[in-house]
């Protein structure tokens, strides 16, 4: 056997003494054999910004109300925090372990003082074929045409919209995979109280009907998911070069932001307001503009919006080239998960891409 | 030893991998203050940083001369000025994301706060020499909106 200073043991010992530290570091950032998880805790880190401080819903819906609590299961609350709504807002939480989650399910459970759970009885098989027309008729003006949901999510705080809550999509493959036949019935018989999802009873539908329509709105998990695009290979600019020098250019693009029916908001230079008045760089220069109707709209679709504003060209001389350029929506869009959004995001796009092309033709 | 040394580097990564596959896309805070005091409260907080606050855009003034109703929704551009002069020439593209902004808006007597997470748009310019940049703005922009959080609290 090697013998060994004092000095390099000590070393040895030490590597360990660090080996184990990083080890039980990487499981406290993991999780995994964490005892209790504090639901408060996550609940505020990852859910609160939307969901609201007390689960009363903002961004996303409302999650403390009694008539929601004693509707849904925790294998439908488990699974909606596993998977999240694809191309709706609502983000799949992969990163969280089992404990964790159970931890979330007991502290949103906690609002209606843990009530127990009560589905409505199982129904019979229905016709999805009926339950489609019945759909049309009575649902789709809330929930969209086809299930797709509402113009919108949640709750409507901080500006008009069509309804105070927003239906949700319920042709989303997140929620189907979460909501047992007995969710979506429970939905439907009792409706859900302080929520514009009234009772299908109440409203004079029978018993058959629901079957159906619960038929239907299962079926709408065979169809092909709606997708929000996520072109992965879009640059982070759109980008065009100009023929003529800063200040020519500058004039053209204003003269093409009019042309496309935007307001021009203001034009100045990229370092302003960071140099003295006076030392910008006259090369570089910003030309704001809005088009308010498309942004109003915009903003009742998803208030995070606001991350693409205002609509700015940037023009700015590089190694004696002059160019034109902007965000690429199309690239920035893909940080939402939201498909209606990213629908907006291709006109943007398009946009964009004509005031650039019509400035630097 | 060499071993490890190996070990530990890939502990090393293991663990910064997973913290940043926690980095969501976006970072989102809800303040428990009304608007004006969250405003305040951000401002005061983006400037504690180092920052320098070029410009608010107030979008919902904006929004209300062209007849539309809306609460307070706002953006607050800001950034280093050694930066701004700097960034563009190792990238010209990197020039439509800056400054930097974090928008932040009125949930009746909340207030969001709401940024790009500098982590992720990292991840669209390659470039070596700007990743260390990031990796500052997507710390700082946390621990403002820590900060701005914990004055509500
Ligand atoms: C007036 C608008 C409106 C109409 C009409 C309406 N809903 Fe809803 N629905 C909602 C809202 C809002 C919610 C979310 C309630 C909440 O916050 O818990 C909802 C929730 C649901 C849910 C639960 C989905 C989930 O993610 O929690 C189902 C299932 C559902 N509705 C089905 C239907 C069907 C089927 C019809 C037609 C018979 C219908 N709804 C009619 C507004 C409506
Ligand atoms: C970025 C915003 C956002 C975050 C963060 C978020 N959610 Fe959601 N959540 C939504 C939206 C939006 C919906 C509704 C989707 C729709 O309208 O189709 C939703 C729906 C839900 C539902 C279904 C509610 C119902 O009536 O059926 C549950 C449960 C839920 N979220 C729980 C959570 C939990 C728990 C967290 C934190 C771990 C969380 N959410 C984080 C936006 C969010």
């Amino acid at each position: 056997m090697e013998r060994k200073t004092a000095a390099s043991q000590l070393k040895t010992h030490g590597f360990f003494a660090l080996a184990a530290l990083m080890l039980w570091s990487c499981i406290a950032i993991a999780g995994p054999g964490r005892p209790a998880a504090d639901g408060a805790r996550l609940y505020v880190h990852y859910c609160a910004a939307c969901h609201g401080e007390r689960g009363r819903g903002g961004i996303g819906l409302p999650l403390s109300l009694p008539s929601f609590l004693a509707g849904v299961d925790d294998g439908y609350l488990r699974q909606t925090i596993r998977l999240g709504r694809p191309g709706r807002i609502m983000p799949a939480f992969p990163q969280l372990h089992g404990n964790q989650i159970d931890a979330l399910v007991r502290y949103i459970r906690h609002w209606s003082g843990n009530r127990p759970v009560m589905l409505a009885a199982a129904g019979k098989p229905g016709n999805a074929v009926r339950g489609a027309t019945l759909f049309s008729a009575r649902c789709a003006i809330c929930h969209g045409a086809n299930g797709v949901g509402g113009e919108g999510t949640g709750v409507t705080l901080s500006r008009p919209r069509s309804q105070p809550i927003m239906a949700p999509a319920l042709d989303n493959p997140g929620f189907l995979a979460s909501a047992s036949d007995r969710v979506i019935r429970t939905a439907l018989v009792r409706g859900r109280t302080g929520t514009p999802m009234r009772s299908a009873l109440k409203q004079g539908l029978s018993e058959r009907d629901i079957d159906d329509l619960v038929a239907y709105v299962r079926s709408l998990q065979y169809q092909p998911p709606p997708r929000a695009a996520a072109p992965r290979d879009e640059g982070p600019d759109i980008v065009g070069v100009s023929p003529d020098g800063v200040t020519a250019t500058v004039a053209r693009l204003k003269e093409a932001v009019e042309a496309a029916n935007m307001r021009l908001i203001r034009v100045q230079y990229l370092d302003q307001g960071f140099v003295p008045a006076g030392k910008e760089n006259r090369k570089q220069v910003i030309v704001y503009s809005c088009d308010f109707g498309f942004l109003n709209t915009a903003l009742q679709v998803d208030p995070r919006v606001g991350l693409f504003l205002p609509c700015r060209v940037t023009v700015l001389q590089h190694h004696g080239k002059v160019l034109v350029m902007s965000v690429n929506p199309k690239r920035l869009g893909t940080l939402f998960n939201d498909a209606a959004l990213s629908r907006l995001c291709d006109q943007m796009y398009r946009k964009y891409r004509d005031i650039i092309e019509e400035a630097t033709f | 030893m060499r071993r490890y040394r190996s070990l530990l580097g890939v502990l090393l990564l293991a663990a910064f991998s997973v913290a940043t596959a926690r980095a969501g896309a976006l970072l989102m805070a809800r303040v428990d203050l009304p608007f004006p005091e969250a405003m305040a409260q951000l401002q005061d907080s983006i400037v504690s940083h180092g920052y320098t606050i070029s410009r608010i855009q107030r979008v919902d003034a904006g929004l209300r001369a062209n007849g539309y109703t809306t609460a307070a929704y706002q953006i607050v551009f800001f950034a280093k000025p050694a930066e701004m002069r700097t960034l563009p020439s190792l990238d010209p593209q990197i020039a439509a994301y800056l400054p930097l902004q974090i928008v932040i808006f009125a949930e009746r007597g909340h207030t969001l706060l709401l940024a790009a997470n500098p982590g992720r748009i990292a991840s669209f310019f390659p470039q070596h020499a700007l990743q260390a940049h990031f990796v500052t703005w997507a710390h700082d922009m946390r621990a403002i909106f820590r900060e701005v959080r914990h004055a509500g609290q």
